[in-house]
C-alpha cells in the first residue's frame, strides 16, 4: 500500500471515528456553569438560536425541541409560585394562541431542587405541545421546556425524561 | 336670523349649565364618537391585531406607564394594535390609540420611540385636538351644547354624522399647531412617565426616512410637518435636563488626556504651523502613526468606554463637526453641526449612547449632548467656560476654568419591565436545504429552497 491509499484509509478512519462519536451521547455543561446533562445522540446545539440568555437544542425529529432559558432578577417566591405567573399570560386572551392546559403544575424535587412542571398545547405554525419545567432559587431561575408537534409529543417524551435524569447542577444548592 | 337666534339662546342655555354638567357631557360626547368612529377604522386598517405575548406585555407596559403619568384626566385610555403594515398611529375623542403593525415594525423594540408615539397620541386627546377640529368642521359647537340640554345624551344619528367627519379630520392630519403642540405635551409625559423625551425626536425622524423611502406620501399626510416639528422638539428636549449645580469636585476624576480603554492607542499631539492643536493616534500594537487623521483638523477626541468608537471635533474649513470612527478608521458617522465655535471636551456617557460637548468661547459656553445612530443634538445647559467634562451615571459635571464644578442631570429614564417574568415561546425554525435540478448533460443546479420567503 503505498503512502497516498495509506492516508486515504486513516483519513476515512477519522471521518468515521468522529461521525459515530456526532450519534453519541455527550455531557453537555452549560456556559453559565450552572447545571450539567447529557445531550441524547442526534441532538444538535443550535449556536445561531441561542445566546447569553437562551440556549437552543434541536431533536433529530423535524420538530422536537429544547430550549432552556436563564432568569436573573426573578421576583417570585418559589418555582411554583413562577410556573402560575406565567400560566396566567400564557392563558390569558392576549397570550398563547388556542392554550390548552394539559397538566396541571406539579411541584417535584429536581435534582435536588423544588421545580414545577406543567404540560400544555397551543398552536403556533402547527399544533404543538410543551412540557416546561420552572426553577426559582431567589432572584435567579431557569425554564427548561420540552416541545414537539401536538402528534408526536407523546412517543418523544424518553428524550426528555433521558436529558432530566441526566441532569445535575454545578452550583451548590 | 334664525341662526343668529339659536345661537343666543345656546350661548345662554350654556351659560346656565355648571361647568362640570358640561365637561361630563362633553366626555361622554366624546367616547360616544370616537367609539362609533374606531369601528369604522378598525375596519379599515384591517382589524384589530393581537401582537405576540411578549409584545402584548411591553406594549402595556409603556402605556399604562404614560396613562398613570397624567396628571389628571377625564379619559379612559385604550390601546388598539391594527392589523395594517402602513406606518401610522392616531387616536380618537375619548381616549382610543391606535397603533398599525407597520408602525410596530418601524419602532422595532426601542421602548423610548414606541413610548415617544404614545405619548404624542394621548396628548391628542388630552389636548381636544379630534374633537375641537371635528367641531370647527361640522360647526357643532353651539348645536351640540344645545342638544346636551335638550336631549341629556347625544342621538345616534348626531354622533353617525359627528364620527364620519371625525375619520376624516383624522386621516387628512391635524394642523400644525395642534401636531407642535402634542409634541411638547408628549415630551412632558415622556419625563414624567420616565422616558427619554428624545424617544419621540428619533420615531419622527425614522418617519422622514420611511417617506422618503416610500414616496407614497402616507406617512407626511398623516404626519404633516415632519422636519419643523423635529426642530421644535430638539429646541425643547435640553429643558428636561436639570439647572447647572455647583458641586465638590473632590471624588471626580477629570482627564485631559483622552485614553484607549482596549490599551491599543495613544493620542499624541502632532502640532504644526498651520494646525498648532492638532492630534493623532499612535497605534502600539503596530508601532506606528495611524494615518487616519492626517488630511484631517482633528483638535478633539473621547473614546466609548468600550473602546469601540472613537469621537473627533473636526475643522472642516468651513465650521466645527463630530466624526465618529470605528477602531478600523472608518467614518460611521458625520454630525454636520455647522458651529463656528470650536467644539471641545468631547465626552461620551457611560452607556456610549450619548456624546457631551461644549461650544462657544467667552466666559459661557453651551454644553450640548448629541445621540450616537440619531439626529438628536440638544443643548442642556450655559456654563461658564469649561477645561474638562465627565460623565458618570448621575449626569454630567463640568470643571469650569474659574475652579467651580457643575452637574447638569438628564432626565431620569427607567426601563421597562413587565410585571412577572415571561419566558420565551420558540418554535423550530425549518431546515432549508436547496433544491437539486437534475439539468441536462449530467449537470445538477442547485436553486433556493422554495420556502424561503424574501
Amino acid at each position: 500500500m503505498d503512502s497516498y491509499m495509506r492516508r486515504l484509509v486513516l483519513i476515512c478512519i477519522v471521518l468515521f471515528i468522529t461521525a459515530a462519536e456526532a450519534k453519541a451521547d455527550v455531557n453537555f455543561t452549560d456556559p453559565h456553569r450552572i447545571f450539567r446533562f447529557t445531550v441524547p445522540a442526534g441532538w444538535i446545539y443550535q449556536a445561531g438560536e441561542s445566546n447569553d440568555r437562551l440556549l437552543v437544542f434541536y431533536g433529530p425529529d423535524t420538530e422536537q425541541l429544547l430550549y432552556i432559558e436563564y432568569f436573573t432578577d426573578l421576583d417570585v417566591e418559589d418555582s411554583y409560585q413562577f410556573c402560575n405567573r406565567v400560566l396566567r399570560h400564557f392563558s390569558a386572551d392576549y397570550g398563547l394562541p388556542d392554550f390548552e392546559l394539559l397538566e396541571e403544575p406539579v411541584v417535584w424535587n429536581f435534582a435536588g431542587i423544588e421545580a414545577a412542571a406543567v404540560e400544555y398545547g397551543f398552536v403556533g405554525s402547527k399544533e404543538r405541545i410543551e412540557r416546561r419545567i420552572f426553577v426559582a432559587k431567589g432572584s435567579a431561575g431557569l425554564t427548561i421546556t420540552f416541545s414537539d408537534g401536538r402528534p408526536y409529543f407523546a412517543e418523544s417524551l424518553d428524550h426528555f425524561d433521558f436529558i432530566l435524569n441526566s441532569w445535575s447542577w454545578e452550583v451548590s444548592q | 336670523m334664525k341662526i343668529l337666534v339659536v345661537c343666543l339662546v345656546g350661548l345662554i342655555l350654556c351659560s346656565a349649565v355648571t361647568y362640570s354638567a358640561q365637561s361630563s357631557f362633553m366626555v361622554h360626547f366624546e367616547r360616544a364618537v370616537g367609539k362609533s368612529a374606531k369601528e369604522q377604522l378598525t375596519a379599515a386598517y384591517g382589524g384589530e391585531i393581537q401582537v405576540s405575548l411578549h409584545d402584548h406585555l411591553r406594549l402595556q407596559a409603556i402605556f399604562e406607564r404614560l396613562c398613570s403619568a397624567l396628571d389628571s384626566s377625564e379619559y379612559q385610555y385604550s390601546l388598539i394594535v391594527l392589523a395594517s403594515g402602513k406606518v401610522n398611529a392616531f387616536s380618537l375623542p375619548g381616549g382610543f390609540i391606535f397603533v398599525t403593525r407597520g408602525m410596530l415594525k418601524l419602532i422595532g423594540d426601542d421602548d423610548q420611540r414606541l413610548a415617544g408615539v404614545l405619548a404624542h397620541e394621548i396628548a391628542h386627546v388630552e389636548k381636544k385636538h379630534g374633537i375641537n377640529a371635528l367641531m370647527r368642521q361640522l360647526g357643532l359647537s353651539v348645536s351640540v351644547e344645545l342638544g346636551k340640554r335638550v336631549l341629556e345624551v347625544p342621538t345616534n344619528q348626531a354622533v353617525q354624522i359627528a364620527s364620519q367627519a371625525l375619520i376624516e379630520v383624522v386621516q387628512s392630519g391635524y394642523s400644525r399647531e395642534a401636531e407642535f403642540e402634542a409634541d411638547l405635551l408628549a415630551q412632558y409625559y415622556l419625563v414624567q412617565a420616565g422616558f427619554d423625551p428624545t424617544g419621540i425626536i428619533h420615531v419622527l425622524s425614522d418617519l422622514s426616512v420611511y417617506d422618503r423611502e416610500h414616496p407614497s406620501g402616507e406617512v407626511f399626510r398623516s404626519h404633516p410637518h415632519i422636519h419643523a416639528r423635529i426642530g421644535h422638539l430638539l429646541s425643547t428636549a435640553g429643558s428636561f435636563w436639570s439647572e447647572p449645580q455647583l458641586v465638590e469636585a473632590q471624588e471626580l476624576q477629570f482627564s485631559s488626556k483622552a485614553t484607549d480603554p482596549l490599551g491599543r492607542f495613544l493620542v499624541e499631539a502632532c502640532a504644526s504651523e498651520s494646525n498648532p492643536a492638532r492630534l493623532t493616534l499612535y497605534d502600539q500594537q503596530n508601532g506606528q502613526q495611524v494615518t487616519w487623521f492626517d488630511p484631517l483638523f482633528v483638535t478633539e477626541l473621547a473614546f466609548a468606554p468600550d473602546g469601540a468608537l472613537m469621537a473627533t471635533a473636526v475643522w472642516n474649513q468651513v465650521s466645527w463637526d463630530v466624526w465618529l470612527w470605528n477602531r478600523y478608521g472608518s467614518v460611521v458617522e458625520r454630525w454636520h453641526l455647522e458651529s463656528a465655535d470650536q467644539i471641545r471636551n468631547l465626552t461620551f456617557a457611560p452607556d456610549g449612547k450619548k456624546i457631551a460637548y461644549t461650544r462657544g468661547s467667552g466666559d459661557q459656553v453651551e454644553l450640548w449632548v448629541g445621540y450616537v445612530g440619531e439626529v438628536s443634538r440638544i443643548k442642556v445647559a450655559e456654563i461658564p467656560l469649561v477645561e474638562s467634562l465627565v460623565w458618570q451615571v448621575g449626569g454630567i459635571t463640568a470643571a469650569a476654568a474659574t475652579g467651580e464644578c457643575y452637574r447638569i442631570a438628564p432626565p431620569a429614564v427607567v426601563p421597562v419591565k413587565t410585571a412577572d417574568p415571561i419566558p420565551v415561546v420558540i418554535e423550530r425554525k425549518p431546515r432549508l436545504s436547496p433544491e437539486i435540478d437534475q439539468g441536462l448533460k449530467d449537470s445538477v443546479r442547485l436553486t433556493r429552497p422554495s420556502s424561503i420567503e424574501l
